[in-house]
Order: C-alpha cells, then sequence, then structure tokens
C-alpha cells in the first residue's frame, strides 16, 4: 500500500517535472550549454575519443558485438564488460575533463554502440534517436530539459559529433545539470 | 612537675592523635563513601553511556548506511558506485556485527541489509528509479523498524539505568545515614575526649599555676630579702668606707707619729748614746775627781799636819815667847825692849796658833769636806755609774724603741696596704653589691613575668576570676597584684665613688 502510494508520489513528480521541461531555458543557461557544446567539440576532437571510435568502428569486440538491449540490462554496473567502458583511454579522457555541471557523458560508435562512458547507459545502442543521429549528420544536438528520477534534478542532454578528417564518425553525448550549470 | 608536663603532653599527643583518628576515620569513611560513590556512579554513568554510545552508534551506522545507500542513488559515475558500495557495505557489515549484542535489533537489521541488496541490485543494474522506488519501498522501512528496535533497546537501557539509578540512590541515602550516625557517634566521641582533655589538663595546670604563684610569691619574699640584705651590705660598705677613710686618716696620723717617733727614737738613741757617752766620761771624771780629792785630802792632812807643826812651833814660840818674856822681865829695862819683841813675837806666834789652828780647822773641815766630797764622789760615781748603766739601758731601749719604731713604721704601711686592699674589697663589694641590686632588680621584672605568666597560666586553665579574686593563702595576694618594687639604690662607697669620679680615694696607700 504504501509502495503503491510512493509510486504514485514518483509518476506525480515525473510528470511534473515533464510539464516543467516544457519551459524555456533561459538565454544565460542557453549561452552556458552553448559554451559547453563548443568545449564537447574540443572533446570530441580528443585523439584518444577519435581513436577510440575509430577502432569501434572499425573492428567491434566480440564481447560488445554480442550484446544486445536485453543483455545490454542484465549487466551491472560491475560487471567487467561495462567496466571496460568507464575504463578504456577515451573514458578516462573524458572523465579527466569532466566537470560538476556534467551529470553523464557516454561515446558512441557510428552504429550507436557504446564506445565508452563514466555511467551506464539504459540502452546499449542509441542508434534511431537524435542524440545520436543528428551529430551523426555533423551538427551538435541539444535535448529539452528532462528530470532525473534518481538525482531529481533538471538536465539537458547535449550532444556533438565525433569527427574524423571532418567526417563524423560517432556521437559524444553529455548530460548536463541546470542547477550546477547555472551556478 | 616533669611527670606532670610529661603527662600532659602524653595527654596531648593522645588527644591529637585521637583527633587526627577521629578526622582520619571521619574523612576515610567519608572519602571511601564518597569514592565507592563515584566508583559505582562512574561504573553506572559509564555503563549507561556505554550502552547509549552503543545504541548511538547503531544509530549512526544506521544513519550511514541509509544516508550512503541514498547518496548512492544519486550515483552514476560507476567509479563513484564503486566506492559508495564498498562504504555501504562496511557500514551495513559494521551495524550488523555492532547489533550481535541487541535481542530484535539483529534481525531487524538483517531485514534492512536484505533491503538495501535489493536497492543495490536495481541499482547496479542501472535502474536508479527502480533503485529509488525499491530504497523507499523497502529499505526505508526497515531502517524505520531497525531504529524503532534501537529505540526500544534505548528505552530499555534507560528504564535500567533509572531502576539502579534508583537502588543507587537508596544505597546512598542508606549509607548516608550509617555515615552520619558514625559521623555523630565520632563528634560525640570528640567532644567526650576533649572534655575529659581540657579536664585532665586544666588540672595539673592548676596546680603547676598555684605552686608557681607559692613559687613566685616565695621568690618575691627571697627578692626583698636579697634586696634588704642588698642595703645593708651597701650600708655597710658605706660605713666601710667612711670608717676606712677615719681608719685612712688615723692611720696617717699614726704613720706620721710613728716616723716622728722613729725619728725622736733615732734622736733619743743618739742622745742616749751621748748621754752614756757623757755618763761614761763623767764616771771617769768622778773617779779621776775621787783621785783628786783624795790627793786634796792627802794634801789637806799633809797640810794639817803642818798646821798642827806650825801650831806646834807657835805653841813653842809662845813658850819661847813667854820664856823670852820672862827672861826680858828678868833682865828689866835691858830686857824691855826684848820683852816687847818677845810679846811680839808671842803675839805672832799666838796669832800663828790662832792661824794654824783656824787653818787647821779650815784644813779639818776641808778634809771632812774632802772626806764628803769623796764620800759624795764615791756616790756620783756609783750614780754615774748607775747612769751609765742606765744610759746604756736607755740607749738599748731607745734602739729597741727605734728599731720597734721602724718595724712599726712597716707595719703600718702593711697596715696601709691592707687598708687598700680592703678599700678594693670594699669596692668590689659595692661593686657586687651594685650587681645584686641590679640582679635584684632583674629578679623582680622577672617576677613581673613570671607573675604576668602565672596570670596567663591562669586564664588558660580558665580560672581567671579565680586568681583575679583571691586574696591570702591563694596565688594572687598582695605580693603578686602590688606593683614591684625597684631595687633599693645602693649608695656607693665614697672611695667607690671617688674612684669612679677620677679622684684619688680618702685613704689612698701612702708610698
Amino acid at each position: 500500500m504504501k509502495a503503491r502510494f510512493i509510486k504514485s508520489f514518483v509518476i506525480v513528480v515525473t510528470l511534473a517535472a515533464s510539464v516543467a521541461c516544457g519551459q524555456s531555458i533561459s538565454p544565460a543557461i542557453q549561452a552556458k550549454i552553448d559554451a559547453r557544446v563548443r568545449d564537447l567539440a574540443a572533446w570530441a576532437a580528443d585523439p584518444a575519443v577519435v581513436e577510440a571510435v575509430r577502432s569501434h568502428n572499425a573492428a567491434l569486440p566480440a564481447e560488445h558485438a554480442a550484446l544486445n538491449q536485453d543483455k545490454w540490462r542484465a549487466l551491472t554496473v560491475l560487471d567487467p564488460i561495462v567496466r571496460g567502458f568507464s575504463k578504456n583511454n577515451a573514458a578516462l579522457a573524458l572523465k579527466a575533463k569532466k566537470d560538476d555541471a556534467v551529470a553523464e557523458i557516454f561515446l558512441s560508435d557510428a552504429a550507436g554502440l557504446k564506445v565508452a562512458f563514466l555511467a551506464k547507459t539504459s540502452n546499449w545502442s542509441h542508434k534511431g534517436k537524435d542524440k545520436h543521429d543528428v551529430p551523426m549528420t555533423g551538427k551538435p544536438w541539444q535535448g529539452q530539459v528532462e528530470l532525473d528520477e534518481s538525482t531529481g534534478q533538471q538536465q539537458v542532454q547535449v550532444a556533438v559529433p565525433v569527427l574524423d578528417g571532418g567526417k563524423p564518425i560517432g556521437s559524444l553525448v553529455v548530460g548536463l545539470s541546470l542547477a550546477k550549470l547555472g551556478a | 612537675m616533669h611527670a606532670a608536663t610529661a603527662t600532659i603532653r602524653v595527654r596531648i599527643l593522645l588527644f591529637t592523635i585521637l583527633s587526627v583518628v577521629a578526622t582520619a576515620v571521619i574523612a576515610a569513611g567519608g572519602g571511601i563513601l564518597l569514592r565507592r560513590t563515584h566508583v559505582e556512579s562512574a561504573a553506572l554513568t559509564s555503563r549507561i553511556s556505554e550502552d547509549f554510545r552503543r545504541s548511538q552508534a547503531m544509530f549512526e551506522r544506521i544513519v550511514t548506511t541509509q544516508s550512503v545507500l541514498q547518496a548512492m542513488l544519486r550515483l552514476k559515475d560507476i567509479d563513484e558506485i564503486e566506492q559508495a558500495l564498498k562504504r555501504y557495505e562496511s557500514a551495513v557489515a559494521e551495524a550488523v556485527r555492532s547489533a550481535a549484542g541487541v535481542p530484535g535489533l539483529k534481525e531487524t537489521l538483517d531485514a534492512t541489509a536484505v533491503a538495501g541488496k535489493s536497492v543495490l541490485a536495481e541499482l547496479l543494474l542501472g535502474n536508479n528509479a527502480g533503485a529509488l522506488e525499491r530504497y523507499i519501498a523497502q529499505f526505508n522501512p526497515a531502517v524505520d523498524r531497525a531504529i524503532r528496535a534501537l529505540q526500544t533497546e534505548n528505552q530499555a537501557i534507560e528504564r535500567a539505568a533509572q531502576a539502579e539509578v534508583v537502588g543507587r540512590e537508596q544505597t546512598i541515602r542508606r549509607l548516608l545515614v550509617v555515615c552520619f550516625a558514625v559521623v555523630a557517634g565520632i563528634i560525640l566521641l570528640y567532644i567526650v575526649a576533649a572534655w575529659y582533655f581540657q579536664r585532665s589538663v586544666s588540672r595539673p595546670l592548676s596546680g603547676v599555676a598555684r605552686r608557681l604563684s607559692s613559687a613566685a610569691e616565695s621568690l618575691n619574699g627571697l627578692a626583698r630579702t636579697i634586696s634588704a640584705s642588698t642595703s645593708k651590705v651597701a650600708e655597710g660598705a658605706n660605713n666601710q668606707a667612711a670608717s676606712l677613710e677615719e681608719t685612712g686618716a688615723s692611720l696617717e696620723e699614726i704613720s706620721g707619729m710613728t716616723r716622728r717617733n722613729a725619728e725622736g727614737a733615732s734622736r733619743a738613741k743618739g742622745i742616749a748614746s751621748q748621754t752614756r757617752a757623757a755618763a761614761e766620761s763623767g764616771t771617769g771624771d768622778m773617779g779621776r775627781m775621787s783621785s783628786a780629792m783624795e790627793a786634796i785630802k792627802t794634801s789637806s792632812d799633809n797640810i794639817a799636819k803642818i798646821i798642827r807643826t806650825i801650831d806646834e812651833i807657835a805653841f813653842q814660840t809662845n813658850i819661847l815667847a813667854l820664856n823670852a818674856a820672862v827672861e826680858a822681865a828678868r833682865a828689866g829695862e835691858a830686857g824691855m825692849g826684848f820683852a816687847v819683841v818677845a810679846e811680839e813675837v808671842r803675839s805672832l806666834a799666838q796669832r800663828s796658833a790662832q792661824a794654824a789652828r783656824e787653818t787647821g780647822e779650815k784644813i779639818a773641815d776641808s778634809i771632812r769636806k774632802s772626806d764628803d766630797g769623796v764620800a759624795i764622789c764615791g756616790k756620783v760615781a756609783v750614780g754615774l755609774r748607775d747612769i751609765v748603766t742606765r744610759a746604756r739601758e736607755v740607749d738599748t731601749l731607745v734602739g729597741e724603741i727605734a728599731a720597734a719604731s721602724a718595724e712599726q713604721n712597716q707595719g703600718v704601711q702593711q697596715v696601709v696596704t691592707a687598708v687598700g686592699q680592703i678599700d678594693r674589697v670594699t669596692q668590689a663589694n659595692a661593686a657586687s653589691a651594685e650587681e645584686t641590686a641590679a640582679a635584684t632588680t632583674e629578679m623582680m621584672r622577672e617576677f613581673e613575668v613570671l607573675r604576668e605568666t602565672v596570670e596567663q597560666l591562669w586564664q588558660l586553665v580558665g580560672q581567671g576570676e579565680k586568681s583575679g579574686t583571691s586574696s591570702a593563702g591563694s596565688p594572687r595576694n598582695e605580693l603578686l597584684d602590688g606593683p614591684v618594687e625597684a631595687a633599693p639604690s645602693v649608695q656607693k662607697p665614697q672611695a667607690f665613688v671617688a674612684r669612679r669620679q677620677g679622684r684619688s680615694a680618702p685613704v689612698a696607700v701612702h708610698s
């Protein structure tokens, strides 16, 4: 009974957040987001990031090739495969650039499969989603303001393409905390 | 007196020891009671505090477990999740281990750990929302149950502590009653001992004070006697000095007389010697005068004889003249002239006879007188010899007198020396008398101190009124109460005074 009440409370809060997300971002925050996007372009140009995406595109590791969405969801964050994504060179390079405003980072190859991340993503592949497809067109992408259910904070995801010789070979998605970004 | 003092000392010592022991017993009893109470209270407090600390620690661990898990729900970084997971597992293990001795709590913590694992299962799958849902639905209630179990445990601890505090208060109350009774008993014993002590000390002290008063009285009498004796000694010394002065003057006169006597004796001796020599010379002259008188007598005898011869001649002449006258008468005229001559011759003869008779008478008288003179000379010689003898005796006596005068002069010198010694002795006696007077004065002061000390002693023994109201036979009599007279001033002898004033004494030693 109590669990049901709590679940209903979470849903109500989520809906309220969704309503809130519909609100426009203030120009000041947007300016900061734009600046972050420019920074992310530099992050995406990091050699370790480019090399990781290029290698992943060239030859998908067998353990990665065996994964699908269900298997991906069944893996815990402590699973060696998952830990491999957060401990490779690209992940380490991105973690070194990360600050408090960055809530999440994940790097995808051309097929939308994960190459590196700091936190386990919900989906194994983001192919077909704007946060991957738009950058793969060579353009940055900015999503709507969302409420992170676990943290209860508003965040906005932005994505930039990973370019190799001027051609998009992957995407770099970063979740920015509006609260930390506006501080 | 020493035994009484020793007894008092022993009593004071015993009373002090008793006081110290009583105080020590009270202090030790109080200290032991306080210590015991403190130790038990500290143990109780420590136990209660320990229980509450353990409860608080368990509460903190539960809250830590909850907060760590709640914080993990916000984490997405796998590295951070991994680190937080370690903290969570450590906190859970610590909470479960610390709850091992608390009945009811361990089960709730085990249930909390199971709920936490359920939350972690979702969280590790990356389903933070699901983990939050389980956290709210399962973990928080489990934590609530654990906290309630902990509260129950705290209430049990509090009740046990209250019960123990009540028990301790009752025990302390009983101990305080016993302690008060013991302290009251000790104080009562202390009062009795103090009363006995003051009684046992004041009585001997009263006796001592009484004896001291008597001794002080005697001492005062002795001091007065000594003072009177000192006065007499001083007066005697003064009189002695005066007598010495008179004696000195007399000795001076005697010395002059002796000296004059010695000189007179010496002159008398010379005169006696001259007298003896003159007497001896007179005796010689008398002998020679006796011889001369004898010669005169002899001459007178011879003259008498001659006178008688002359008388006889004159007689014969007269006869012859008569015969011639007769013859001239016969011769008539012729014989007339002759008769005249014969007459004349006969007148001459008669006159010669008359002169011879008168001369004879004179010579006889002279002889008689010479005899008388001889006799007188003899007597004078005898007298002179007697005078010589006497003169010799006088000479001897005068010599003896001179020697005696010299010895007397020497004796007078010795007497003067002795008088000088007597003078020094007198001075020494005067000084001694002065010192004795000073000592007497000091004794009077000491007596005053002794009197004040006795008074203090009376006050100490708490019988000041008794000492103040005492009369005859009591420690405070007129001798003690009266002002202490100063020692009579000693009249210093003149010799001593004169010597102190730098002039010679009247009985200066003759040199």
